[in-house]
């Protein structure tokens, strides 16, 4: 495993948090509420109620995706002379519903405007840092939540983006550096793989794995599992990944990645029929891999089933994508069939 | 702060390479399984249990760069934890220092150490005095020290001595020919492989005056076909010219030998298999004091490159012996 693959792993936990600003999120609305949250607002007896009532409906409609009203709500308000306190809300109301809007530009310009009235707001300057992210700014994102984390030093969202930023820039000293700042890291999955990655990738095996254990003692995971295995196979634990593996297929036994890494460990271990049971269940849950059919026709081959082995090295060929795994069945094939 | 069109611009236009690598992730689906990966690490398990005359012949090449040849160790680092194999070290300049080291079989942790606390002082005759008398009566300094510092790190050795055999490429400051040590004394050689001409005097060898290898061959490739490996993996840590200072004399005419050798740098990396190539081209050659980033900047491109080394071996291994 090397750490493009982690990167995969940690891509797949990692990207689901992005897509939105911290605290900004859309669900959906019934447009008859919104209607009706409309009168509300017509009929408002005082300037108070009227502006809590534009408030509210604006974020309904937020929430409902209708982010162009509820800009205009906002502009609204901020043109009824509000408090420095209340623009600062506005500013923030608007860069929120341009981020979702996906109109990043926009959205930083209002996060800009609020951050101009309360420079050391340390909220704001992690909504500037996430569309930053968002816009693969790193080193500008840095700035942001480091400012955050100057205004607000326990600020776990912008230890994480730090963490986060500095671990996508391959800078892993420093991503472990904030990602072990943040107080039970150890509860979270994402955290847990990212900094296990890190640690591989600074030649910390042992510090991955002890990380990846913790995390399975209070969450058995059959994920978690299968990057312990890994991790144990880049230490040639073979027993232990073996263990690892076996555990993940006991807790999820429809992913193929656990068997055809058993079958690989056992074809190590000269274990051939063991090796073509897992790789049999591997191929069977998922056939669309090249590498699949080159071990299966490795194991044919020394069980001594050379047609097996020539029929698997064609289908690998078939499937063959990468110049190295080409490479790797035409040789193979060309031994079979000598 | 309002934003500057400047940086609107640059914000639209990584939203569309954003857009652009979001598409492509997108064929990439969740948790997914890197077969390539796969393939090498079975492979490679099977690489290591071959007998050496079984596997293919590894030749490493170690360029030339004063200081940023720190970063050779942290290369050794991570090819002795990933347990690439190397037959034979081909060095120039500070790369036969490092080749020494490696060679000899000091644990690259000892060598680590050695390099933090390396300052030009240590390794010549740098002093007042002698700078003075370099700048009045251009007499150069020496760099004996280089070869007493060696000597003492790795025992005397001899060439006969080492675990695994080293070529030295030094040149001959009269001819320009490449001069190739490969035997007699393993420090005198490094020493001679590393004068920096015009700094330190040359060293006498055979009626020939050597000077630094780096000046016929910076990453001697060429040197290393001559001995016919399967294998070349080269290790380049040149400066990067556009970042170099010519603010004095000195940095200026470091800058004319590494424009002159450019050309051959790049035409030596393309007869490698695998070119390795640490994030160093800013360092200073004699920036000694960066030892510490030098080295881990080594680890982390040796570590990046560690799978295309794979892979070559893997594809020069034969077939009989991967299956078999």
């Amino acid at each position: 495993m090397n750490k493009k693959h982690f990167l995969l792993i940690a891509a797949f936990i990692f990207i689901p948090a992005l897509p939105f600003a911290q605290g900004v999120s859309a669900e959906p609305v019934i447009d008859s509420e919104i209607s009706e949250m409309y009168l509300s607002v017509e009929a408002a007896k005082s300037k108070k109620e009227k502006r809590n009532l534009t408030l509210l409906l604006a974020e309904k409609l937020t929430s409902a995706g209708q982010y162009e009203e509820a800009e205009n709500l906002y502009k609204g308000l901020l043109a009824g002379k509000p408090s420095k306190k209340q623009s600062f809300e506005y500013y923030l109301k608007l860069g929120d519903t341009a981020f979702l809007s996906k109109n990043y530009t926009l959205s930083l310009d209002y996060y800009e405007k609020a951050r101009s009235l309360y420079k050391k707001n340390a909220e704001v300057n992690l909504k500037i840092g996430d569309v930053l992210l968002k816009c693969n700014l790193y080193n500008l994102a840095e700035k942001s939540f480091t400012e955050a984390l100057s205004h607000d030093e326990d600020s776990y969202y912008a230890k994480k983006r730090l963490g986060d930023i500095y671990f996508e820039m391959e800078m892993y000293s420093k991503a472990v550096e904030y990602y072990g700042q943040i107080e039970n890291a150890v509860n979270d999955k994402q955290l847990t793989v990212n900094m296990a990655v890190c640690y591989r990738n600074l030649s910390e095996t042992d510090k991955a794995l002890d990380i990846a254990k913790a995390y399975l003692q209070m969450t058995p995971d059959a994920e978690m599992f299968i990057l312990s295995g890994m991790l144990n196979c880049d230490k040639k634990r073979y027993d232990s990944a073996e263990k690892d593996f076996l555990k993940s297929i006991e807790i999820n036994g429809q992913n193929f990645m656990p068997y055809i890494y058993l079958a690989g460990i056992y074809f190590s271990a000269d274990k051939y029929e063991l090796a073509k049971r897992y790789i049999d269940k591997a191929y069977a849950l998922n056939s669309s891999y090249a590498a699949t059919d080159l071990l299966n026709a490795e194991i044919s081959y020394k069980l001594g089933r050379i047609y097996e082995a020539r029929r698997y090295a064609h289908n690998a060929f078939i499937k063959a994508k990468s110049p190295f795994i080409k490479e790797r069945v035409k040789k193979s094939s060309g031994f079979f069939n000598q | 702060m309002i934003l500057t069109d400047a940086l609107k611009k640059i914000i639209v236009l990584s939203l569309i390479v954003f857009c652009a690598a979001q598409t492509l992730s997108a064929a990439v689906s969740v948790f997914d399984f890197d077969e390539e990966e796969f393939a090498v690490n079975s492979l490679w398990h099977r690489v290591l249990e071959l007998p050496k005359e079984k596997r293919p012949k590894v030749a490493l090449v170690l360029g030339g760069g004063g200081a940023r040849g720190f970063s050779h160790i942290g290369v050794f680092k991570i090819l002795q934890e990933e347990e690439i194999p190397v037959d034979l070290v081909i060095g120039a300049s500070i790369g036969s220092i490092a080749g020494a080291f490696y060679c000899a079989g000091i644990p690259m942790s000892k060598v680590e150490e050695l390099a933090k606390d390396i300052t030009l002082q240590s390794v010549s005759n740098l002093n007042p005095v002698s700078m003075l008398s370099m700048l009045f009566s251009e007499k150069l300094l020496s760099n004996e020290e280089i070869e007493t510092f060696l000597d003492e790190n790795i025992g005397g050795l001899r060439f006969d001595e080492l675990k695994v055999p080293l070529v030295c490429v030094a040149t001959d400051l009269n001819t320009g020919e490449r001069i190739l040590l490969r035997e007699g004394s393993v420090a005198f050689a490094a020493r001679a492989s590393a004068t920096l001409p015009g700094f330190f005097k040359p060293v006498e060898y055979r009626q020939r005056y050597l000077v630094d290898g780096g000046l016929s061959e910076n990453v001697p490739v060429n040197i290393a076909k001559l001995f016919d490996p399967d294998i070349i993996i080269a290790v380049a840590v040149s400066a990067d010219i556009s970042k170099n200072s010519t603010d004095n004399v000195f940095e200026t005419l470091m800058q004319s030998i590494y424009i002159q050798g450019k050309a051959l740098d790049a035409e030596n990396l393309m007869l490698a298999d695998v070119v390795i190539r640490p994030d160093v081209g800013g360092i200073k050659t004699v920036d000694m004091g960066s030892a510490y980033d030098t080295i881990d900047k080594g680890a982390f491109a040796a570590k990046k490159a560690a799978k295309q080394i794979k892979m070559a071996i893997i594809n020069k291994t034969l077939e009989r012996h991967l299956i078999e």
